[in-house]
């Protein structure tokens, strides 16, 4: 049952073209870009709701659509649980009506049983959708898809009607389809909190075309996708698991090394990821002795470059311990640039205030 | 004051408008969401026709259904002799002829009611499962019913006021297809039909008050399901 989602397609719309190549897995696969990014349209083909100009979508050996050989299959008939935008609950249906519309055994079943549970909604089964808050909105919306049975999920910005001081509780709903439903699911987001934070992969969609697509700290690190970020947004994704907490500071274990977090939140055997942002990255040729900053990675520069603002990015590779090659994006003034020879090769060392690593359990 | 030729008015009257009011109302949904939905060759014809009655002289259409349901006629000819149904000059030709006239009416008003049903939730309803027809019976048809209402509710009251195509379609012959409005004319041609006059016009207002409470009353219950108010 581990079927892939896979899809080529072309649609223009006056002078707006998206080409758009891909293929999700079982998992979250964030569909990062931003706003007018095509976004929304790649979900509505997927779903059969929009037809694309040309083009094949297909799930497994199943056909969605191929323009080549004509089919175009109903959306009613791909099994795809779609959760727009403003949830598309019917106005006129109480929630368990809602719910019940596309279960194939109404309010009954296993399923309905979990899902009710899961998703808290014991208590609004008898309200209309004009009662309900954005996020009672969302879960009923989020319920009634999977309680349709479908082979894959489409999530369009989830978190967007819902209020930002909210947000971070609503996300343990999002982790139940993480943890529930080996599914592909398509997560539509501009929120780069909610990728970090929910995503396995990401495709990142820019103009129209999926630029990179893959697991989600690999296309992070592409340029492509560090310029599409604000200059305050720059940086790296590590993942990592944290070992044990010392002195009320977590030790995580990045792979290539290990890095002390002010955090805390996290527990010991919490898998994490850290952004580190490529400002709060600092240079030092010898191991400073001394210093308030508690990691001090020993480094080399595999690639350095200026950028538009005069600044010197550098990609930094941690010396391997456990042979994982790790990279660290770092930024500094072309001036500390010039005063410390920096040159592609060189060995020294990276410093990170335990502060600046901030690293929210996933 | 009171005679039999009035109350048998008054009867015909209200059979002849929930006839065409009935009949119309399904034609009309059809026809709505032709026009709403689908996108063909000839779908301004199609509009046009439909909307003809409300820009030609009622006598025009009159003329036009006698032309074609008179027993020499291409439709009366056939429903004569096939089901031995006549049309012409009788109460059923006076509710053909109230339904066409209706029809741009009930039409309009369905239309816009279909028009007005957000799209996303019918697009919502096919990812669930929903076959077209599913969606089509349970989401959007519950969401217009208001407009539903309305457009029945137009249909049904210019049914009553039929006056032009009838009376050049099926004449003016009491108790057989002289409704309230050919009675009251009549009335009024009369010497000494004043009272006969007053008394037919308080009939009509009595249907014509009684359908519009009936319908608001239906309408307020719907708009408030539909609204999510308890």
């Amino acid at each position: 049952m581990k079927e892939v989602l896979t899809f080529d397609l072309e649609k223009t719309y006056g002078d707006f073209r998206i080409r758009a190549t891909g293929s999700f897995k079982p998992g979250i696969t964030a569909l990062y870009g931003h706003s007018g990014a095509g976004k929304t349209t790649i979900l509505n083909i997927i779903a059969g709701i929009e037809n694309p100009d040309e083009g094949a979508v297909a799930y497994g050996d199943t056909h969605f659509y191929n323009s080549i050989m004509s089919i175009n299959l109903p959306p009613e008939k791909r099994r795809i649980g779609y959760v727009f935008q403003d949830d598309a609950l019917f106005p006129h249906m109480t929630v368990l009506e809602n719910l019940a519309f596309g279960s194939p055994r109404g309010n009954k079943g296993a399923l309905w049983t979990k899902l009710i549970k899961l998703f808290g909604l014991k208590n609004l089964l008898e309200r209309t959708s004009a009662t309900l808050s954005g996020g009672e909105k969302k879960r009923v919306a989020i319920a009634r898809a999977l309680l349709s049975n479908p082979q894959i999920l489409l999530l369009d910005e989830p978190l967007a009607n819902i209020d930002a001081r909210r947000r971070e509780s609503f996300f343990p709903y999002l982790d139940i389809l993480k943890k529930d439903f080996e599914i592909p699911i398509v997560y539509v987001s501009h929120q780069l909190e909610e990728v970090v934070r929910l995503a396995d992969y990401m495709a990142f969609i820019s103009e129209g075309k999926i630029d990179h697509e893959g697991p989600l700290a690999e296309v992070f690190g592409t340029t492509a996708f560090q310029l599409s970020l604000g200059k305050e947004q720059r940086g790296t994704l590590l993942e990592g698991e944290v070992l044990e907490i010392v002195n009320g500071l977590a030790k995580i274990d990045i792979g290539g090394g290990e890095l002390l977090s002010s955090d805390k939140k996290l527990k010991p055997g919490d898998k994490t990821r850290i952004r580190l942002l490529a400002k709060d990255v600092g240079i030092a040729l010898q191991k400073p002795k001394d210093i308030s900053i508690l990691n001090i990675l020993p480094c080399r520069i595999e690639d350095m470059d200026k950028n538009f603002s005069g600044n010197v990015e550098l990609d930094l590779a941690v010396e391997q311990i456990a042979g994982k090659k790790t990279i660290i994006h770092a930024e500094i003034t072309n001036r500390s640039a010039i005063q410390l020879r920096l040159k592609k090769g060189l060995s020294l060392y990276a410093l990170i205030k335990a502060l600046a690593i901030i690293s929210p359990a996933v | 004051m009171f005679e039999n030729a009035d109350f048998l008015a008054f009867l015909l009257s209200l059979r002849v408008a929930l006839v065409a009011a009935l009949f119309g109302l399904p034609l009309s949904i059809g026809l709505a969401w032709i026009l709403a939905f689908k996108n063909f060759k000839g779908k301004t014809a199609l509009d046009l026709i439909i909307h003809a009655p409300l820009v030609l002289p009622p006598v025009v259409i009159g003329y036009l259904l006698l032309i074609a349901f008179s027993p020499n006629g291409v439709f009366g000819g056939f429903l004569k002799n096939t089901l031995g149904i006549e049309v012409a000059f009788t109460w059923l030709g006076a509710a053909i002829a109230s339904l066409l006239m209706a029809l741009p009416l009930m039409v309009r008003a369905i239309r816009l009611s279909f028009e007005a049903v957000d799209q996303k939730l019918i697009k919502a309803a096919r990812t669930l499962g929903a076959s077209p027809k599913k969606a089509f019976f349970e989401i959007l048809l519950p969401l217009a019913a208001p407009g539903i209402i309305t457009g029945g509710l137009l249909g049904f009251a210019r049914a009553l006021g039929e006056f032009g195509a009838t009376i050049t379609f099926v004449s003016n012959i009491p108790g057989i297809t002289q409704t309230l409005p050919l009675a009251l004319y009549s009335a009024t041609q009369q010497p000494g039909g004043e009272i006969r006059a007053l008394w037919l016009m308080v009939l009509s207002l009595v249907i014509a008050f009684g359908a519009l409470g009936i319908s608001e009353v239906l309408a307020r219950r719907l708009r408030k399901k539909i609204g999510g108010e308890k």
